[in-house]
């Protein structure tokens, strides 16, 4: 269809109509620039480049977010295994000089692990029936001081060396050794 | 027919959602064309329509994952970010005065004028140009929806945000409105101008 002018006549509303035909008509001729595709493109490809390294950045950070969880979790879990191994227990003696030479029956609690949290105790010292001999060596052990207990197998012709005498028949003896706050060794513990 | 080219719409929304660039290069050529005329017989300026165009692609880009087919068309959708950035544009525009004291940009598809009969209808043409341009923008829009380019009176309403009814009664008023600056442009041209007297004292 031709465009048609506007009559020169009475513009009524059929009149009007033809005249909007005819600019829409023109107007359908007129197309976009095609340098706004390519500047459209060109944004896109920034946009794209940009979301592209926000959202591998972002996946970076939840890798290493999510290994430094899970190391702090072993790190926690492993000081919870070693605390439960190495219970300090308090040893509550009167308070009297002590000699490297003296020996004293104790009854100490167990080392062996149980499902029970780590209790702190006290050790009553009020011989009991004997089941090991605590050797007192290096310093003196203060009342109320905090002591560890390691088990150690020890040769007995080590024990003998520090005066030391064991009755038993194996090359080894089990010796549980009283490590003080200073880690100092203050006693051995013997079996009977 | 209309229902496949919504379907196909779609279809390439969510591709460039995804980060798809031909999908997003198809939707920019099935359409580019209707946001460009829309802007341009809006504002009247072929520059200014091509910002636009860029602005609205550019927002079809960002948040072609929030684009909700339930909701509109893609073309519907497209025309009411046309209008919304033809509205800044002209709330902005409104700020400056031009100091260029010529007619607006409103150049015409061709421009070769080969008989009296086309130059009057060129004519004519440019004075309906400015006599939309003149109305004001909820006349005009409505003109050049459903006048200029064709869109029925329901997706008119869903471009504009309003109803059928208002739709209707605005393209009334507008014609009405267009019918008068078209008479008055016309009664200015057939009188002759005043020769230019110079007073002595």
């Amino acid at each position: 269809m031709t465009p048609r002018a506007v009559d020169d006549a009475a513009l009524d509303n059929t009149g009007l109509t033809r005249a909007l035909r005819a600019v829409a008509e023109d107007e359908a001729r007129v197309e976009t620039p095609p340098r706004v595709e390519a500047a459209l493109m060109t944004r896109w490809d920034e946009y794209n480049d940009e979301r592209r390294r926000r959202k591998r950045a972002a996946r970076t950070r939840t890798l290493v977010r999510g290994a430094a969880t899970m190391a702090a979790g072993v790190v926690l879990f492993g000081a919870v295994m070693l605390e439960r191994e190495l219970t300090p227990v308090r040893v509550d003696l009167p308070l009297r000089p002590t000699m490297p030479s003296d020996t004293a029956d104790l009854v100490l609690p167990s080392t062996v692990l149980d499902s029970a949290p780590p209790v702190q105790r006290a050790i009553d010292s009020r011989p009991r029936e004997p089941r090991s001999t605590v050797v007192l060596v290096g310093g003196p052990m203060a009342s109320g001081e905090l002591v560890q207990v390691v088990r150690m197998r020890v040769d007995r012709s080590a024990l003998n060396a520090l005066g030391i005498t064991q009755n038993g028949s194996g090359e080894t003896v089990e010796v549980d050794v009283l490590v003080g706050e200073d880690g100092v060794a203050r006693g051995l513990r013997l079996p009977l | 027919m209309r229902h496949e080219s919504a379907a196909a719409d779609e279809a390439l929304m969510q591709r460039t959602a995804q980060g798809d660039r031909d999908a997003f290069a198809a939707i920019y050529r099935r359409h580019h064309a209707l946001v460009f005329r829309f802007a341009r017989l809006m504002i009247g300026s072929t520059e200014a329509a091509e910002d636009v165009v860029q602005e609205v692609f550019l927002g079809v880009m960002r948040s072609a994952a929030r684009y909700d087919p339930s909701r509109s068309t893609l073309t519907t959708y497209l025309y009411g970010a046309a209008r919304h950035q033809v509205r800044r544009r002209l709330l902005r525009d409104r700020l400056f005065v031009s100091l260029d004291d010529s007619a607006p940009d409103l150049c015409s598809a061709s421009t070769f004028a080969v008989s009296a009969d086309e130059l009057s209808r060129q004519r004519d043409l440019r004075d309906l140009r400015r006599a939309i341009l003149a109305l004001p923008p909820r006349y005009r829009e409505i003109v050049v929806l459903c006048d200029l380019q064709d869109l029925s009176y329901a997706d008119a309403a869903q471009a504009v945000g309003c109803a059928v009814g208002t739709v209707r009664s605005r393209l009334h008023r507008a014609r009405q409105l267009l019918t008068q600056k078209m008479q008055r442009a016309r009664a200015c041209a057939l009188t002759p101008a005043r020769p230019t007297v110079r007073c002595e004292v």
